[in-house]
């Protein structure tokens, strides 16, 4: 990590947060190759340098080294879970993007994140239908499972989906919904 | 390169960030794919993101850690539409209170600061009280915990044996389950069970999910149950019931995390289930005394 040289990421001692990160994604990721432990471990210390670079110190490092670790481990556990078989995770090695390319990835599934977060809490006050369908896409409940457990039609349910998006794409419109559309890192 | 170019690669990442959700329309979903045909830089970052994941909805609709940080900490530092968006989602996101939590075990132990010293329109106020009324709510949940389980109580540096324990004592068997007693007079065939994944089954309350499924077939001797990725630390053990709709409790063990954690490495004996909705609530105590639960709906089916 020497080659950051930000203020804000001075007073650290990154060679013991790399080993505290490691230690707990190989207790989330148990049984993982070292090296897909090792990738996680990278993107880990990247978001904590951008948490670092754009807020300054957390108030408890360790709560926030704990948090960040935990969720990468379960969204690299849920890649696994959607990969094709035919696409090994190693493949990921092969073709592994600099840490530039990383950064701009993690700003990238910020953005996304946040930007979901407001949908999925627009749609709590304004579309109580439209949550519905939200929650099942990110616990990656597809709508034909969700018509099988729910007893509607898919074809019901992907008109539904697509009315809720028409009406959420008019709401930021509206300015209804907190949205960024400069492309900045906010 | 002309201004078109520039804005529309100024704005790219934003554009990329909606179209990932679908929510761009034709038009401006075109733009982004003739701007990453135009734009080594920009189509890099498209390809690179969809190799990533197919379907980034996938996990989302939680509030990011930088937003749980700030609001904890300078929540004024978030515009105001953010931090009412973060401070909803809270209302509703165990996991995200326990972020919140975790993010700010500094502050929840530091200054006193009550609730009722902020004003109403307070928004530091009001996240301090959230923070503090969130520790008295674990505070709660870990004296209940600790009266239920006054002799199982994980000793903190003491390593938890890792084989799974027999159902206590006290477990009230359902209705017509059938009983054991003795030695039967023939062994019966046991049917192995796929192990039924949790992931994606509703959590806690308020959240409208999707309950896993559960089909048991005749023979089967237990049922195996893989939870979904949770954050605990080593030694911890894991406490499992299940209960049926009107909340009486058909089973109760103890586990290992890391047996709970591994694969099929929840196991109930389908003699315990009956047909309908069920509830499995997992809860556990971490190292730091932390009590946690999460609760899973079940379908059960018994086909014949």
């Amino acid at each position: 990590m020497a080659e950051y040289h930000d203020p804000s990421l001075e007073g650290f001692d990154w060679a013991e947060i790399r080993t505290t990160v490691r230690r707990r994604l190989s207790f989330h990721l148990r049984g993982w190759e070292s090296a897909d432990i090792e990738d996680a471990t990278q993107d880990v210390l990247l978001s904590l340098v951008r948490f670092l670079e754009r807020s300054g110190a957390p108030v408890s490092m360790e709560g926030l080294i704990a948090v960040v670790a935990r969720r990468t481990a379960v969204s690299r556990m849920r890649l696994r879970a959607r990969r094709p078989a035919t696409q090994p995770v190693e493949e990921e090695h092969v073709v592994a993007p600099d840490d530039g390319a990383r950064r701009e990835l993690l700003a990238l599934e910020e953005a996304i994140e946040r930007k979901a977060l407001a949908i999925r809490e627009y749609f709590r006050l304004h579309q109580a239908p439209c949550l519905e369908l939200a929650e099942a896409r990110a616990n990656g409940v597809d709508f034909k499972q969700l018509a099988g457990t729910t007893g509607q039609s898919h074809v019901a349910l992907l008109q539904r989906w697509s009315r809720c998006m028409k009406r959420l794409r008019e709401a930021i419109g509206r300015g209804d919904v907190p949205w960024d559309r400069s492309g900045g890192d906010a | 390169m002309n201004e078109t170019f520039r804005d529309t690669h100024a704005r790219f990442p934003a554009l990329l960030a909606d179209d990932l959700l679908h929510l761009l329309d034709v038009t401006e979903s075109a733009l982004v794919e003739s701007h990453a045909r135009e734009c080594a830089e920009c189509g890099e970052l498209l390809a690179r993101a969809r190799a990533r994941r197919a379907d980034w909805w996938e996990g989302t609709g939680h509030a990011t850690v930088r937003a749980l940080s700030t609001f904890a900490s300078t929540p004024d530092a978030l515009p105001a539409a953010d931090r009412d968006v973060v401070a909803r989602h809270l209302e509703h996101c165990e996991e995200c209170r326990e972020d919140l939590r975790v993010l700010t075990a500094g502050v929840a132990s530091a200054a006193p600061i009550a609730p009722a010293d902020a004003g109403p329109g307070d928004s530091g106020g009001r996240s301090h009280g959230l923070v503090w009324a969130f520790a008295g709510g674990l505070a709660a949940v870990l004296l209940v915990f600790v009266f239920m389980n006054p002799s199982r109580a994980p000793d903190p540096g003491v390593a938890v044996q890792p084989e799974v324990r027999q159902p206590s004592g006290s477990v009230t068997p359902p209705a017509g389950a059938p009983r054991t007693s003795g030695t039967p007079e023939r062994a019966p065939v046991a049917v192995a069970m796929e192990p039924v994944a949790l992931e994606g089954a509703s959590r806690g309350t308020g959240e409208s999910g999707v309950a896993a499924s559960v089909a048991i077939p005749g023979g089967a001797a237990d049922v195996p149950f893989t939870l979904p990725a949770l954050f605990v630390d080593e030694g911890t053990t894991f406490v499992i019931e299940l209960r049926d709709a009107n909340r009486v409790m058909l089973f109760r063990d103890e586990i290992a995390a890391a047996r709970a954690l591994a694969p099929a490495g929840v196991r109930i004996p389908a003699a315990r289930f009956r047909a309908g909705r069920l509830a499995l609530r997992v809860a556990w105590v971490d190292a730091m005394g932390v009590a946690e639960a999460r609760e899973y709906a079940l379908d059960v089916s018994m086909p014949r």
